[in-house]
């Protein structure tokens, strides 16, 4: 019992203290007895003295004390070093781990474009000798092996489509691209300029707002906008010719200024379930028979759209069209992405 | 006198299509085959066969592959202004950049369509003849679908 702070509150001021908490207390008391006892070490208190007490007493607790908390300090010591040592251990193991499945993901992506890559030759030689049978001696084949012809040359197209799909892929997942202002306006129109010919057999009407400018990778917005665009086109309704809005807008997003650019079109939509899973690699919501494709066209949208710490969704209707908004902050951190 | 090409592909499909297609585009020219870019340079440093009025090369090949061979000649004082085409499967903008640096005039991928090479090589033998180099590049490309065009960031 003291007068201002009692030595209870005190001692419970030292253990709330990360400076002094360790320090060994003694609590030095006229109040003897089991109870009185208890609730000190209760409190906190290492050791209870009660009064009167001889010197020698006294002198033999306090030595005990510090020594049993040098023993505890050191022990702690031991344990946070080992602590330490198992952490460090395990952020090694997970570096090294992360280091290898890199390195493995890198080997796939190499090995599709290898793969991809040494495909080409032989099926472009497939297509040019179909093409050189049905061209130059047509006229010596029966109509069954020119439709024999037609169905190799077919295939192949395809696999041409496929191949290109997956080159691009991986090409997308290797090379770090430099970031620079990017006309949106300038993109479109040479997606329009590449895709003219489709646009005029389909009697297809683009119809674009202005768009803003942004920092990206001007490749991949091309590439990106080129493939909502395409779709746009390739999944028109056989009833409506082609009608493919793109509009955009200003907005705020998790703290950043982003384009908000919205390509609309009155095509044969999705079921708005599967809106998610049209992202997804190689997956396909109708037959290949009716629309060709590798698959991969809207996964590589969203890695593009990703990649540039934007977004991109999907809304559709079956029947009545789809629209695909992408999100793309105005501005970029680094200097490649 | 009659203008010689030189392809340099290790393909010999390819090689027969090219000069089967020259030939047909104009019977006259000669046209000079070797199988990668270390035997064409040996060739032609022992004037085996004669400097070409353009060359047509191919990228990927052993021994000696395109981008080596086309450093080679644009490091040798007589052959460096000898126009090269790189021609190769390949459709990727990289590979065209890298051409473009070094020193290449165009960079075409090979057509699928027979008819198609016949027409590319219909427009650079006209314009081998007249020697209006420049122009080829843009002409050829104006066909479409011939791999990344130049001078367009996207």
């Amino acid at each position: 019992m003291m007068p201002r702070m009692d030595g209870f509150s005190l001692l419970k001021a030292i253990r709330a203290t990360p400076e002094i908490q360790a320090t060994p207390v003694i609590l030095l008391s006229a109040r003897a007895g089991e109870e009185a006892k208890i609730e000190g070490l209760e409190a906190g208190a290492d050791d209870y003295l009660v009064k009167p007490f001889g010197g020698r007493e006294l002198i033999a607790r306090v030595e005990s004390n510090i020594r049993i908390a040098k023993e505890r300090a050191a022990a702690m010591r031991d344990y946070a070093e080992k602590l330490e040592q198992a952490v460090r251990k395990r952020t090694q193991e997970l570096r090294r781990l992360n280091v290898s499945l890199q390195q493995s993901n890198e080997d796939l992506m190499q090995f599709a474009h290898v793969a991809s890559h040494d495909l080409k030759e032989p099926v472009r030689k497939v297509r040019t000798f179909t093409g050189r049978l049905l061209e130059e001696y047509g006229g010596l084949l029966p109509e069954e092996a020119k439709k024999f012809l037609r169905k190799i040359q077919h295939a192949t197209e395809r696999m041409v489509t496929m191949i290109e799909g997956v080159l691009s892929y991986s090409i997308l997942n290797s090379n770090a691209q430099p970031i620079m202002q990017v006309d949106l306006n300038e993109v479109f129109a040479n997606i329009e300029t590449d895709l003219e010919v489709v646009i005029a057999q389909s009697g297809a009407e683009l119809r674009r707002d202005k768009l803003p400018v942004l920092e990206g990778a001007p490749v991949l917005l091309y590439q990106l906008f080129y493939n909502l665009v395409n779709n746009a086109l390739k999944f028109s309704s056989e009833a409506d010719k082609p009608l493919i809005a793109i509009n955009s807008r200003l907005a705020e997003w998790s703290g950043k200024r982003i384009a908000e650019v919205t390509v609309r079109d009155n095509g044969i939509g999705f079921d708005q379930e599967q809106s998610n899973r049209i992202f997804e690699a190689f997956a396909r919501l109708n037959s290949k028979d009716r629309f060709e494709g590798t698959g991969l066209g809207l996964a590589l949208c969203k890695k593009i759209a990703e990649r540039h710490h934007g977004s991109i969704a999907a809304t559709g209707v079956r029947g009545e069209g789809a629209v695909f908004v992408v999100r793309l902050p105005l501005s970029q951190t680094e200097g490649s992405i | 006198m009659s203008k010689r090409f030189l392809v340099i592909d290790d393909d010999s499909d390819d090689r027969e299509l090219f000069s089967e297609a020259l030939a047909s585009v104009d019977p006259e020219i000669v046209c000079d085959q070797a199988t990668d870019g270390a035997e064409a340079l040996k060739r032609l440093i022992a004037q085996e066969i004669a400097k070409p009025d353009i060359v047509f090369l191919d990228i990927n090949m052993p021994v000696m592959n395109g981008w080596q061979f086309l450093t080679r000649l644009k490091n040798e004082d007589q052959y460096k202004h000898i126009p090269v085409i790189v021609y190769t499967t390949s459709s990727n903008v990289r590979d065209r950049l890298i051409a473009t640096d070094l020193g290449a005039l165009c960079f075409i991928t090979k057509p699928h369509a027979f008819a198609r090479l016949k027409n590319l090589l219909g427009i650079v033998v006209s314009h081998v003849h007249a020697r209006n180099f420049a122009l080829i590049c843009d002409d050829v490309h104006a066909m479409g679908d011939m791999g990344p065009r130049p001078n367009r960031a996207c």
